[in-house]
């Protein structure tokens, strides 16, 4: 069981990382922050020590599953909780995040209000 | 039956005949010839010359026919021979005596050839070779040609050489002409068809266009038998009729003989008397002699005899007295004629004398013939008759003899003749004629018997003495004749008594016609049915052949079919194998036919689809189902996957039992690409969509949500717009992917029993919300017992909302919305209640149809996508319900969703017995399925949401527990207290909370630490070692 409050949220988009933080801003125990790339996130990561990673799936370079294998190749980062944020989220795809080591899967587009809650389950 | 024998009978023909060197043909037809002769000779019935069949011109025409003018030879050569044989000539060899029958013999034989050439030539010219008809009419025709009019040449040359010869007379000609060519022509009548259609003549007949088929040899054989039997038969019936009449006709002539014979001895007593007068007085006067012979009546006593009389022996001296004595008596005798007489033989009495006027006084002496029987009269004592002669007194000048007996003193010695010399007193005698004396002897003679009679020992018209019919005896033409020469009286006579036309009429044997006829209809009937039997018999034999030609014509043309089919068919035994394929299976799969054969389905099934594929076969072979489809994915040769569409359908034996397989596949590669490409597409573009609406809702979301507070109320307004419709965006967006995915198959549905009670209170929670932003209470008709049914509450939940959001969007303000689900029979029925409209009854129709909300403005007004009952209708149907409405315009509409209840005690997953049972409480559903599918063929896996459910499924036959500890209704671990107190299995604690420890705990298995995959492996091995312990 993670508990904390720290979530980084590794996200190309700026737009929607921009809407996420903030919604997840809204519920105040939480402390957040984001990053544009999985490298850059995973470097992030390493330095950070967060509770839960929010990973997104489309991204260039190195894409959400990748990444997801570098934090668990990673031994002091492979017991973060990782939950993907995806619009892929059909239930076959589901699955093959969870087999490779995903806590969850949430799907985009988000309800802003009830963002933080969600993320909260996977927290503890 | 219009076959048409192609005309290798043509190219047989001319082959095989000219294949026979000319020599051994002609020496065949030589002893056929020959010996065909000699079977005509012995149908010979006497007394002809030609015999009633002639087997041998058939055999000639016939050969000659086949095998052409070549063999003339051979006809002449066998001609020559049967008739040097029949003249005897042969017989006599090396010596030749009849040179004449030699040169008979040879003109006959030339005739034979002649003829046979004649109506061979004949018959090719008019009739072709081989002969072919069309029409009966040309049949008979062609039996006019050979028959009757071929058989002119032989008879003629035949018969004239007889005639010529000698050998026969000319009265004769015409009935040996006729049955000569009577022979032929039933030889020919007979004897060509049976050779031409022997079975081993070259097939030389044709009719319409068409062989005519030979004889078979049983056949052949059947025919000739009866035929031999009938002329057998005939011959002997005639031969026996001939005897019989022969014998009968010989007693006729006897008889006559004997009539003869007693006449003439009857007048020997008369004579005998008239001796006796003159013994009993020494002279005898005209008177008393007149007397006498009125006394005997001779006219009805002894017919025929001229008179009777007495002849003096007048020494030449004592002629005078003798006359003078005479004239005492009153018999004026006038001797004549007045020629040189060795003696004198005086006519002194002669009785009646009216008819014997010129006789009195006549010296019979002047006759040699009188002369000669009255000197051996007297000197051997005998009654003696004349050679012929005429009577004096006979005015028709027809030969007639005298009848002398002589005349002695009694009671002298007789002994020699000198002694009767001396005694000698004259000649008691009597004059005939023959015609009067012989009119009458029997009643056959002239009618059934003509009789000539001739003086001395042969037949000699000079000394014909009577003839009973004067045509007959100089052309005798009697069947039957016998000839005896007999002693008469010191003379002889030779007596020819013939048969007349009347007698043979009487004899005529019918009978043996009667035999030949019916022997020969009856033959030829046989025959004729014979032939057609066998005829019949190669005509099926044809049909036959003809049938299997077309029926595997057919078949081949099914194969060909089969084969060059657009779509893949094949045959498949019950194991699975290949057993027959076609052209597109092969081109489908990238294996050869050889390979395929070595292989069986399975093998060549994508094993993804193979589960099922199998489980279809089962149900087949079982005769649950009657055909299957199923789109499935093969493995090419190359090792790439493709889709096809399989049908299949069992072909069973006559028994009922399975056969084999019959299977179609359709390439269907290219569409699934399609669809998947299509499918790929609108889920790229949805996907693409979601992004930036992620950060538009969010945005919006968030302003509305939470910092409306800070905003002029227009801005507020105007905002809150953008969001509902950029949420009503995000709706679209889920409906066409949910859409798409409905069409192309992929939303998989993971039913499982649940409590339908207890989903629709969960969809009524999750609307809540929804319903009040429209000031809509929802109102719960949920029953507190439970209903269970097979669904995937997921898409359940998705229905409800659906239907819930309708009745909300359409209900009037401050309205209420019930929602609840009843049992009714053996469904569950959930019931969605609202207030509203009503749905007009011009959409009523529609409104499962996609894009079709009752009016566009609406649907604009309300929210919705139009595609919200299309699809909730497919998942309704996807899961096995179904969906009804009841509408009121201005009431309200209710809409009902049935699914059929089960005992939730019959689970509904295929389990596998052989496997563990493990119980899986947890409530996310997603890893619920998701653990299930990863441990197929590992474990069977029951899963509940919640503790209450799981305590009711917690039997003994439980081997694991897959343990969630955060469960809705408590914690894992209470789960623990009630469990069994002698179960034994394992139990696996999956938790997201490390600090998880229980001695009952077999593993723990914590989520955030753990992959998916890591707990599936563990509960794997834990399964296997389970296993292991329970064996």
């Amino acid at each position: 069981m993670a508990t904390g409050n720290k979530i980084l949220y590794i996200d190309d988009d700026d737009d929607v990382r921009e809407v996420a933080s903030l919604s997840l801003s809204l519920d105040a125990d939480l402390e957040v922050r984001t990053s544009s790339s999985g490298r850059e996130g995973i470097a992030l990561a390493a330095e950070w020590k967060p509770d839960l990673v929010l990973l997104d799936v489309m991204m260039p370079e190195m894409d959400g599953p990748e990444t997801l294998k570098h934090i668990k190749a990673d031994p002091e980062l492979a017991s973060i909780p990782v939950v993907f944020i995806t619009a892929r989220a059909q239930v076959h795809e589901v699955h093959e995040l969870r087999a490779i080591g995903a806590a969850g899967v949430i799907s985009k587009p988000f309800d802003p209000m009830t963002l933080a809650a969600e993320v909260r389950q996977f927290l503890g | 039956m219009n076959i048409d024998l192609p005309f290798t009978a043509d190219r047989d023909h001319s082959a095989q005949v000219s294949r026979v060197p000319a020599w051994l043909a002609n020496l065949v037809m030589l002893v056929l010839y020959t010996a065909f002769g000699v079977i005509g000779l012995e149908l010979a019935v006497p007394p002809g010359y030609a015999t009633v069949l002639w087997p041998a011109s058939g055999a000639a025409l016939a050969g000659l026919l086949v095998c052409g003018p070549r063999l003339l030879p051979g006809v002449m050569l066998g001609s020559f021979l049967v008739n040097l044989y029949a003249g005897g000539i042969l017989a006599q060899l090396p010596r030749i005596e009849n040179w004449t029958g030699v040169a008979v013999a040879g003109t006959i034989a030339i005739g034979a050839g002649l003829q046979a050439f004649a109506a061979s030539a004949a018959s090719k010219r008019v009739f072709g070779t081989p002969i072919a008809f069309t029409a009966t009419k040309q049949l008979a025709g062609f039996a006019l040609l050979v028959g009757p009019l071929g058989c002119l040449i032989a008879p003629t040359v035949g018969v004239g050489a007889l005639l010529f010869a000698g050998i026969i007379p000319a009265s004769l000609f015409t009935s040996n002409w006729t049955t000569w060519w009577l022979g032929d022509l039933l030889g020919v009548v007979i004897v060509l068809p049976l050779a031409l259609l022997a079975p081993w003549s070259p097939r030389s007949i044709r009719w319409s266009q068409r062989a005519v088929a030979n004889f078979s040899l049983p056949t052949l054989l059947a025919i000739l038998v009866p035929l031999a039997l009938t002329f057998y038969a005939w011959k002997y019936t005639s031969s026996a009729a001939y005897e019989r009449s022969l014998d009968a006709f010989e007693r006729l002539a006897l008889d006559h003989q004997h009539s003869l014979s007693f006449r003439l001895e009857s007048y020997l007593q008369g004579l005998d008397g008239g001796a006796g007068l003159f013994a009993a007085t020494d002279d005898v006067t005209l008177a008393e002699w007149r007397a006498y012979v009125d006394t005997l009546n001779i006219g009805s006593t002894l017919p025929g005899i001229n008179g009777m009389g007495f002849v003096d022996s007048v020494p030449f001296e004592d002629m005078a007295a003798f006359l003078r004595d005479a004239a005492q008596d009153g018999v004026d005798l006038q001797p004549h004629p007045q020629v040189d007489a060795p003696a004198n033989f005086i006519i002194r009495y002669i009785e009646p004398i009216a008819a014997n006027e010129e006789a009195v006084g006549l010296n019979i002496a002047f006759e040699q013939n009188r002369y000669d029987a009255a000197i051996w009269s007297r000197d051997s004592g005998k009654p003696t008759i004349t050679r012929r002669i005429f009577l004096v007194q006979d005015e028709t000048r027809t030969p007639g003899f005298l009848f002398l007996r002589p005349l002695y003193e009694t009671g002298v010695p007789l002994t020699n003749t000198l002694q009767r010399r001396s005694a000698f007193r004259g000649w008691v005698y009597a004059p005939f004629i023959a015609d009067l004396f012989m009119d009458g002897l029997t009643s056959s003679q002239g009618e059934t018997l003509d009789v000539q009679i001739y003086d001395g020992s042969r037949v000699d018209a000079e000394q014909l003495i009577f003839s009973s019919n004067d045509n007959t005896a100089a052309n005798p033409t009697g069947r039957f004749r016998v000839v005896q020469t007999l002693p008469v009286y010191g003379q002889l006579w030779t007596i020819v008594w013939q048969s007349t036309p009347q007698f043979e009429q009487g004899a005529a044997n019918n009978e043996a016609l009667l035999i030949v006829v019916g022997g020969l209809v009856l033959t030829a009937l046989l025959a004729f049915y014979l032939h057609s039997f066998s005829r019949r018999e190669e005509a099926i034999r044809e049909t036959v052949a003809l049938k299997t030609r077309e029926i595997a014509a057919s078949e081949q043309r099914l194969d060909d079919a089969i084969e060059n089919a657009p779509i893949g068919m094949a045959l498949l035994d019950l194991e699975g194998r290949w057993l027959k394929i076609n052209e597109a299976v092969v081109q489908f799969l990238g294996y050869s036919r050889e390979e395929l054969a070595e292989k069986d389905f399975q093998s060549i099934t994508h094993e993804d689809d193979l589960g099922v594929d199998i489980e279809l076969v089962q149900k087949l072979l079982r005769g649950e189902i009657s055909t299957y489809q199923l789109e499935k994915r093969y493995i090419h040769k190359n090792g790439h996957a493709l889709w096809g569409n399989l049908s299949v359908s069992l072909a069973r034996d006559i028994y009922g039992q399975p056969a084999y397989f019959i299977s179609q596949i359709l390439d269907i590669n290219d569409r699934k690409q399609m669809d998947a490409l299509k499918s790929e597409f609108v889920s790229n573009v949805s996907h693409e969509l979601r992004t930036p609406l992620t950060s538009i809702r969010g945005s919006l979301g968030l302003i509305v949500g939470s910092l409306s507070d800070t905003l002029p109320d227009n801005v507020r307004h105007l905002l809150r717009i953008a969001y509902k419709n950029s949420e009503r965006l995000i709706f679209l967006i889920n409906d066409i992917l949910d859409l798409e995915k409905l069409n192309a198959d992929k939303i998989t549905f993971d039913n499982r029993p649940h409590d339908i009670a207890e989903i629709v209170r969960l969809s009524i929670e999750e609307n809540l919300g929804f319903a009040s932003d429209y000031s809509i209470a929802l109102a719960d008709k949920t029953p507190s017992t439970p209903l269970h049914a097979s669904v995937d509450s997921t898409r359940l939940l998705q229905i409800m909302a659906n239907l819930i959001s309708n009745a909300v969007k359409f209900s009037p303000a401050e309205g209420i919305v019930e929602v609840g689900v009843v049992a009714s029979g053996n469904a569950a029925t959930i019931f969605v209640k609202d207030t509203g409209q009503g749905i007009p009854s011009a959409f009523t129709s529609r409104i499962f149809s996609p894009f079709s909300q009752a009016d566009a403005s609406a649907t604009r007004k309300k929210g919705g996508t139009g595609l919200g009952l299309h699809i909730t209708r497919q998942l309704v149907e996807r899961m096995g319900g179904k969906i009804s409405f009841e509408t009121e315009e201005g009431v309200g509409t209710t809409f009902f969703v049935h699914f059929p209840l089960h005992d939730v005690q019959a689970p509904e997953e295929a389990t596998d017995r052989n496997l563990p049972l493990a119980l899986h409480i947890e409530d996310d559903e997603d890893f619920c399925a998701y653990l299930r599918t990863a441990l197929q063929g590992v474990l069977n896996v029951r899963s509940v949401a919640s503790l209450e459910e799981a305590r009711a499924m917690l039997t003994s036959e439980i081997d694991m527990i897959i343990l969630d500890l955060e469960l809705p209704d408590g914690n894992g671990l209470d789960l623990l207290a009630t469990l069994p107190a002698d179960w034994s299995g394992s139990i696996v604690a999956v938790t997201a909370s490390e600090e998880a420890h229980h001695a009952s705990f077999d593993a723990v298995l914590v989520k955030s630490k753990h992959r998916d995959d890591e707990v599936i492996s563990a509960i794997r091995t834990m399964a296997d070692r389970h296993l292991k312990m329970a064996s």
